[in-house]
């Protein structure tokens, strides 16, 4: 579905790399998590699969066709929502669907629909500042699902919400992604959030960011954070994802 | 209720309207007694009401032909302002090339322009339009400068993720969030450009409500010469909150 091939990046020709030599795939309907310290790179290797920023050397492949620009089979989920300020919960939600040039009643139709999964029913008329970060990250969610990508590009998505509401939104998105059967790319630095969502953790290294080993996680899906954490496996995995986070910064 | 001072008490019972009406009330029934009592001091408020009745064909006109001036003067700065600012922020090129005259421009009293402007185009109705631009247009090019700068890249980007082009860009991310900031400029930019028309009418005199009130000061008939004033400062105030109104339904998810 998705393959990186050694993939480099400098942000300037005499300037530090940034990633090294990289190689990454993720399989249709699979659920990859990329887990490291901040700096590490993540976040510019989701911007390179995105199309956001070109990479240095190296490329990206999607379903076995070089891809280097956004396109239509992508959407991309934000730490920080990047909602529309001026446009309502449903003219957020259609907003991808709009630049896709989608016409207006089927656009708005769609986004009503993603706007009942993600329990959003009687805030279509709401601006993102009357309502809370929570339900802001689930109209982020919300525009994204409704252009039905083929790869679901996630940055951090629940790093700016409170505990609760993070955990809440995990389950929510455990289970969309078991029943749209999504495939995901995920962003971030929460050891027990990785292994509650994903089928797989990459956990990557600093300076230069680079891919240190992978994990599969041992847990069937769809699953629930609650069931995650009382299983023993959680805690074996937990640790040896932690020791090796451990290592890594000690060794520099 | 015991509890409450007796300040706190009075503003309970009263509203703040009543008080400002009172307020009116008093000052101009004192003016009303001063200023019979010293009429060519400063007049009063019966005079001047009388006076303005008076004359009021001939302030209708100066009126007309001064917001004739405001009304192209500000048109012309609203839309060469937003299109300047818009491109001082998006095109490096028309940033740098401009930078220089803006800041001169913005900087020097434009008054001391007025003298050079009339050899080049005289002192009719060219004149004031150009006097209007000049006073308000550079309010409207910084804050719609301003306003296109702080866009957040973020919401660029997250447009771009999305596969808007360039134009849709521009369309749904950078015109509505410039849209607070370019009104910010207008607001200040529609009293700029009645005060530059005035100015010109004062300096280089040949109609608008300038001119008039440089004649009627000129034979001292201060009565006359309070009802244009608050008259011109009536208009602005309803202008200013026109603008108002108008920001609200064009930018209804501002709080």
């Amino acid at each position: 579905m998705l393959r990186v091939e050694s993939v480099d990046k400098r942000f300037s020709p005499e300037g530090p790399l940034v990633l090294d030599d990289l190689d990454l795939t993720v399989g249709q309907g699979e659920f990859v998590s990329l887990l490291g310290p901040s700096g590490c790179g993540k976040t510019t290797l989701l911007k390179i699969v995105a199309g956001l920023l070109p990479p240095t050397t190296g490329k990206v492949f999607l379903e076995g066709r070089e891809s280097t620009a956004p396109s239509r089979e992508k959407a991309m989920v934000f730490q920080h929502f990047n909602l529309l300020p001026w446009r309502t919960a449903i003219n957020n939600v259609a907003y991808g669907l709009e630049v896709q040039g989608v016409p207006k009643a089927e656009r708005l139709e769609k986004a009503a629909q993603f706007l009942r999964l993600l329990d959003l029913e009687g805030y279509e008329n709401h601006y993102p500042s009357q309502i809370s970060g929570g339900m802001k990250q689930r109209v982020g969610l919300a525009r994204a699902l409704a252009t039905e990508p083929r790869l679901m590009l996630m940055d951090e998505p629940f790093g700016s919400l409170d505990a609760l509401t993070r955990e809440y939104l995990q389950d929510e998105l455990a289970r969309i992604a078991a029943s749209q059967n999504l495939t995901v790319l995920f962003v971030t630095h929460s050891i027990d959030e990785a292994i509650y969502l994903s089928d797989r953790i990459v956990v990557m290294g600093n300076n230069p960011g680079r891919i240190l080993v992978e994990y599969p996680v041992p847990f069937e899906r769809p699953r629930t954070t609650t069931v995650v954490r009382a299983d023993a496996r959680f805690a074996e995995l937990r640790n040896q994802v932690w020791e090796l986070l451990e290592e890594e910064k000690a060794g520099r | 209720m015991t509890t409450l001072s007796a300040e706190g008490a009075l503003l309970g019972r009263i509203s703040p309207r009543a008080v400002r009406i009172a307020s009116v009330v008093v000052v101009v029934a004192a003016w009303e007694v001063a200023g019979r009592a010293a009429p060519r001091w400063a007049s009063y408020p019966w005079e001047i009401g009388a006076a303005f009745m008076e004359n009021s064909d001939r302030i209708a006109a100066a009126f007309a032909e001064t917001f004739k001036a405001v009304g192209v003067g500000y048109a012309l700065s609203v839309a060469g302002g937003v299109l300047i600012g818009f491109g001082m922020a998006r095109v490096r090129v028309v940033k740098v090339a401009l930078d220089p005259y803006v800041a001169v421009l913005y900087s020097t009293p434009r008054i001391t322009l007025i003298p050079l402007a009339i050899l080049l185009i005289g002192i009719g109705f060219n004149l004031r339009v150009l006097m209007s631009v000049l006073a308000s247009i550079f309010p409207i090019i910084i804050n719609t400068y301003a306003a296109v700068d702080t866009v957040s890249a973020e919401l660029e980007e997250t447009a771009r993720s999305f596969t808007a082009s360039r134009w849709s860009i521009v369309r749904t991310v950078l015109i509505p969030g410039a849209i607070p900031g370019i009104f910010v400029g207008m607001r200040v930019g529609i009293i700029r450009a009645l005060v530059g028309v005035i100015v010109a009418e004062m300096t280089a005199g040949a109609a608008g409500v300038g001119a008039l009130l440089l004649v009627f000061g000129r034979y001292f008939q201060s009565e006359k010469l309070f009802g244009p004033v608050l008259l011109l400062g009536l208009v602005s105030i309803i202008l200013t909150r026109s603008l108002s109104l108008l920001e609200r339904k064009l930018a209804p998810w501002q709080e």
